[in-house]
C-alpha cells in the first residue's frame, strides 16, 4: 500500500541487484550465515519536481539454519514499517530494525521483504546521492505538472541530474617513467541514471523527440509501436568521462496532456575496465606526441639561446635594424651630396660672388658652381679675351710694317710708316743710322711680339727669341674648352642630382618612379628600402617571433597537457579503482546489517498527469444524482406493495 | 410490438451514452451497469429501487475496506491466500449482519462483488496501485451499479406506463 507504483518493476530491480551480488553471497555462505541487503529507495517527486515522499523498499535474505534475528541499523527516523509478503514481525526501536524469523529446514535461506516510509520531517536533510529535478514547459512556458492536465500545446520535460558524491582524493599510481606518483583526483560514486519506458499516447502526443547535445545531454531513444511511442535514456554520471551532471530533454506537441508516473532508476555500478586495457598504445601514442612537440619547443627556442629560431630571428631583426639604421645615414649623405651638388634653394641670377651666396644666402652646389662658372667663363672671359686680341690687332696696325712709307704722318699713320718718313728726313744724318740701326729693329721685334702675344710663337726678346705658349688666343681657346667641358661638368651633375633624385621642402625624397613601378632616383630607392625595412620587414619579423614564440609556448603547453593527460592515463588505473572502492562502499541507504552485503538503487517517481481527480468527481456528482432520482422515483410504494401482496395472497 | 422496439430502443440508447462517457465520470467497470439493469428482474416494478442502491453502496463499501485491510496490514500474495479468504469470510459475515436491518443482501452481494471483480486483479498483480486504485474503483463501481439500477428503474416505468 506504502509504494506508490508498480513494485513488481522494483522487485524486478532488487531481483537484478540479487542476481548481480549472488556470486560473491554464495561463496561467503558456505559454513556460515550470511545476510544480503538488497535497497530500493523510491522517491516520488511532488508537482513542483522537488522530493515529497520516500520509501525504501528492502529485501533481506539470510542464509543459514533455524531461528535467527537480523538488526538493521536505519540512518532515518521511519513514520511506517511493513513486512510485505511474510508475517515476520518487523519493529524499529532506537534506529534499529529488528526482524526475527526462521529459515525452513528445507531452505537454504529465507527472503524477507520490508517497506519502510522515511519520515517526512527527514526528507530535508536527507542528500540523495544523485539529485534529480524535473521540469515542465507548455510552449515554452515553465509550468507545474498538474497545470498540464487537460492542455494542448507544445510540451517540453527537462530532467536534470546531479551526481552529488564527489570528493577530494589522493591517488598513487606509477606514471609511463615508473615514478610512483600521487595526484589529487575528485572521485565520484560511479552511478548510471536509467529512463525507460517513458510511454506517450499516440492519440494525445506527436512529434515526439529525446534530442541530445553532445557533453551535457544524451539523446533519447525513440520508439513507436504501434499506438504508443516510447522513448528511453541512459545517462552516465561517472566522471572524468562522463559529466556529473547532464540532463535530458523530451519534446511533443501534445493534445488534451495526460501523463503516466514516469520512472527514473539511478543505479551506482562498477567501471569497466576495457577502456583502461586499451590505454598502452595510447599512451605510446601520446609519447611520441610529447616528443614530437619537445622538438618543437626546442627548436623555437628563446631569444637568448644560441642555435634557435627564436635566437635567429632576433638577430635578423637585429640586422635589418641596423641595415634601417644604416640606410638612414646613407640616405643622409647622400641627401647631403645632394645639396653639394646641386642646392635646389639656390638662386643663380642673385648670386653674389663676393659673399659667395645668393639674395638669400643660398651656397651653390657644385652643379650650381659649374653654371657660374661657364657662364662667367663664356659671358666674361671669352669676350675679354676677344677684345684682347681686337686690341692686340689694334696694335700691330698701330705699329705697321717696315712697307709702310710715304704717307705724311698723322693720327691714322702707322709708325713704320711714320719711322721711314722720319728717316727720310734724317737720310744720312745720325739719326737715320739710329732709326735703321736701334728703331726699325725695335719696331719689328714688338710688331712681331704683339702677333705672337696675340696668336703665339716665338717671341723675340733681346737675347733671342723664347717659346710664349700664353698668347691670348691659346688663351681664349682655352677658355672655350673650359666652357665646354664645364658644360660637360654641368651636364654630368645633372645627371647625378637626377640620379640622386629631389628632396621636398621637409627633406624627404621625391617620390619618382619607374613605369614598372621601381624606384627611379637614388634617393627614393634608398628611402623605398628603408621604409620597407622599417615597416614590413621589421613588423614582419616582429610578427614572425610573436607567431614563433607563440608555437614555442603553444608547443609548451601541449606538452604540459599531454603530460598531464599522460599522468591522467596512467592514473586511470587508480581511478577506477578508486571508483570501483566508491561503487561497493554505495551499498546501502537506509542502512544495513553489520556485516551484511548490501546493494541500493534509487527510483524517482514523477507526479502522475490525469483526469482521474476529475473523473472521481463527476462520478461522486452521478452517485448523488443516482440516489436523488432513485430517491424520487424510486422508493417502494407502500399501499401498492401492500395491496399487491393482497392481491396476490 | 412497436412498444416494446421502442423501449429496447430507448433503453440500448440510455445504456450505449452510459458507456460512451463512463471514463468521464470513472465508471471504467461498465458491464456491472448490466449486471445491477437485472435487478428490476427481483425488485419488482414496486420494489424500493433506493435501499437496493444503498445496499450496493454499503456492498461496495465493505468490499473497499476489506481490500484496503488486506493490501495495508496483510501479508501480501501471491503465498498469502489464507488473509483473503479470512477477510473475505468477515465481510460476507458483516454483509449477512447488516441485511438484518432491512437492507438488501443481494444488492450488497452485488456490490461487494462488483468492488472486487473491479479491483482484485490489481491487489493480485499490484497491490501499491490500491493506494492510487481504491477509491476512485470503489466511485466508478459505485457509479456502474446506481446508473444500472437508475436505467432498470426508468425501463420499468417507462414499461409500466406502456403497459397501463
Amino acid at each position: 500500500m506504502n509504494i506508490r507504483r508498480q513494485p513488481n518493476i522494483y522487485l524486478v530491480l532488487l531481483l537484478t541487484l540479487y542476481l548481480v551480488f549472488m556470486p560473491s553471497q554464495a561463496a561467503l555462505s558456505q559454513g556460515t550465515a550470511k545476510v544480503i541487503d538488497n535497497e530500493l529507495v523510491v522517491t516520488q517527486l511532488d508537482d513542483n519536481g522537488q522530493v515529497k515522499d520516500i520509501k525504501v523498499l528492502n529485501h533481506i535474505r539470510v542464509f543459514g539454519k533455524g531461528q535467527y534475528t537480523i538488526e538493521d541499523q536505519t540512518g532515518f527516523k521511519l513514520s511506517s514499517l511493513r513486512n510485505l509478503y511474510s508475517k515476520e514481525p518487523v519493529s524499529e526501536q532506537n534506529g534499529m530494525i529488528k526482524i526475527s524469523a526462521a529459515i525452513p529446514g528445507d531452505r537454504q535461506y529465507k527472503d524477507i521483504y520490508y517497506l519502510a516510509s522515511i519520515d517526512k520531517k527527514e526528507i530535508s536533510r536527507i542528500n540523495i546521492p544523485v539529485s534529480v529535478q524535473v521540469e515542465y514547459y507548455l510552449d515554452g512556458k515553465k509550468v507545474k505538472a498538474s497545470e498540464l492536465t487537460g492542455k494542448s500545446g507544445h510540451l517540453k520535460i527537462v530532467c536534470t541530474f546531479e551526481n552529488k558524491t564527489g570528493e577530494k582524493k589522493v591517488l598513487e599510481f606509477t606514471d609511463s617513467q615508473g615514478n610512483l606518483v600521487q595526484k589529487e583526483a575528485e572521485i565520484y560514486t560511479p552511478y548510471v541514471v536509467s529512463l525507460s519506458g517513458w510511454e506517450f499516447s499516440n492519440k494525445k502526443f506527436s512529434n515526439v523527440q529525446a534530442p541530445g547535445r553532445p557533453g551535457e545531454s544524451p539523446g533519447g531513444v525513440v520508439v513507436n509501436i504501434k499506438d504508443k511511442t516510447a522513448v528511453s535514456w541512459t545517462v552516465p554520471l561517472i566522471p572524468p568521462k562522463y559529466p556529473a551532471k547532464q540532463y535530458i530533454v523530451l519534446e511533443a506537441d501534445g493534445k488534451d496532456i495526460e501523463l503516466p508516473s514516469f520512472k527514473i532508476a539511478v543505479i551506482p555500478v562498477l567501471p569497466t575496465t576495457s577502456e583502461v586495457d586499451s590505454l598502452s598504445q595510447v599512451q605510446q601514442s601520446l609519447s611520441m606526441l610529447y616528443d614530437g612537440f619537445d622538438k618543437i619547443q626546442a627548436g623555437v627556442g628563446a631569444e637568448d639561446k644560441d642555435a634557435t629560431l627564436l635566437y635567429g630571428l632576433k638577430a635578423v631583426e637585429q640586422g635589418l635594424q641596423q641595415m634601417s639604421s644604416g640606410l638612414g645615414t646613407l640616405i643622409g649623405k647622400v641627401k647631403m651630396m645632394r645639396f653639394g651638388l646641386s642646392n635646389p634653394a639656390f638662386d643663380a641670377a642673385s648670386y653674389d660672388t663676393l659673399k659667395g651666396t645668393d639674395a638669400e644666402g643660398n651656397t651653390p652646389g657644385a652643379k650650381d658652381a659649374a653654371g657660374l662658372i661657364k657662364k662667367t667663363v663664356d659671358e666674361k672671359l671669352i669676350p675679354a679675351l676677344a677684345a684682347q686680341k681686337m686690341v692686340l690687332n689694334v696694335m700691330q696696325t698701330t705699329i705697321g710694317t717696315s712697307a709702310d712709307q710715304g704717307q705724311t704722318p698723322s693720327l691714322s699713320t702707322s709708325l713704320y710708316n711714320d719711322i721711314n718718313y722720319l728717316k727720310t728726313a734724317v737720310a744720312g744724318t745720325p739719326a737715320e743710322q739710329v732709326i735703321t740701326g736701334a728703331i726699325e729693329p725695335k719696331l719689328a721685334a714688338m710688331n712681331h711680339n704683339v702677333g705672337v702675344f696675340r696668336d703665339g710663337g716665338q717671341m723675340i726678346t733681346s737675347s733671342g727669341t723664347v717659346d710664349f705658349p700664353a698668347s691670348v688666343s691659346a688663351l681664349e681657346l682655352g677658355a672655350n674648352m673650359l666652357s665646354s667641358s664645364l658644360g660637360k661638368v654641368d651636364a654630368g651633375l645633372g645627371l647625378m642630382v637626377a640620379g640622386l633624385g629631389d628632396i621636398d621642402r621637409n627633406g624627404k625624397p621625391v617620390k619618382a618612379v619607374t613605369s614598372d613601378g621601381s624606384p627611379a632616383t637614388l634617393l627614393y630607392a634608398l628611402a623605398a628600402m628603408q621604409a620597407g625595412i622599417d615597416e614590413k620587414a621589421l613588423p614582419g619579423i616582429k610578427k614572425i617571433k610573436e607567431g614563433t614564440g607563440a608555437i614555442g609556448s603553444g608547443a609548451g603547453e601541449a606538452k604540459e597537457a599531454i603530460a598531464e593527460g599522460m599522468k591522467t592515463f596512467a592514473s586511470v588505473g587508480a581511478i577506477a579503482k578508486a571508483l570501483e572502492e566508491k561503487a561497493k562502499a554505495a551499498d546501502t541507504f537506509l542502512g544495513k546489517p553489520e556485516g551484511a552485503e548490501g546493494s541500493v538503487a534509487y527510483v524517482f517517481q514523477t507526479p502522475e498527469v490525469s483526469k482521474q481527480a476529475n473523473a472521481v468527481k463527476y462520478g461522486a456528482g452521478v452517485i448523488v444524482v443516482a440516489l436523488i432520482i432513485l430517491f424520487a422515483i424510486g422508493r417502494s410504494s407502500k399501499q401498492v406493495f401492500q395491496a399487491g401482496v393482497q392481491e396476490n395472497a | 410490438m412497436k412498444q416494446a422496439l421502442s423501449l429496447g430502443i430507448l433503453a440500448a440508447i440510455l445504456f450505449a451514452i452510459f458507456v460512451y462517457f463512463q471514463e468521464l465520470i470513472g465508471a471504467s467497470a461498465f458491464y456491472i451497469a448490466a449486471l445491477s439493469m437485472a435487478m428490476f428482474a427481483v425488485i419488482g416494478p414496486f420494489g424500493d429501487y433506493l435501499k437496493t442502491g444503498i445496499a450496493m453502496l454499503i456492498g461496495v463499501a465493505v468490499a473497499m475496506a476489506g481490500i484496503v485491510v488486506l493490501a495495508g496490514k496483510f501479508p501480501l500474495p501471491p503465498d498469502n491466500t489464507a488473509y483473503i479468504a479470512l477477510v473475505s469470510g468477515i465481510a460476507i459475515f458483516v454483509l449477512v449482519l447488516l441485511s438484518a436491518i432491512g437492507l438488501r443482501i443481494d444488492a450488497m452481494f452485488i456490490g461487494w462483488a462488483g468492488y472486487n471483480a473491479a479491483v482484485f486483479p490489481v491487489y493480485l498483480t499490484d497491490a501499491s496501485l490500491l493506494a492510487e486504485q481504491a477509491l476512485p474503483a470503489a466511485v466508478g463501481v459505485s457509479v456502474s451499479l446506481l446508473v444500472g439500477l437508475v436505467l432498470s428503474l426508468i425501463v420499468v416505468r417507462i414499461a409500466m406506463a406502456v403497459n397501463k
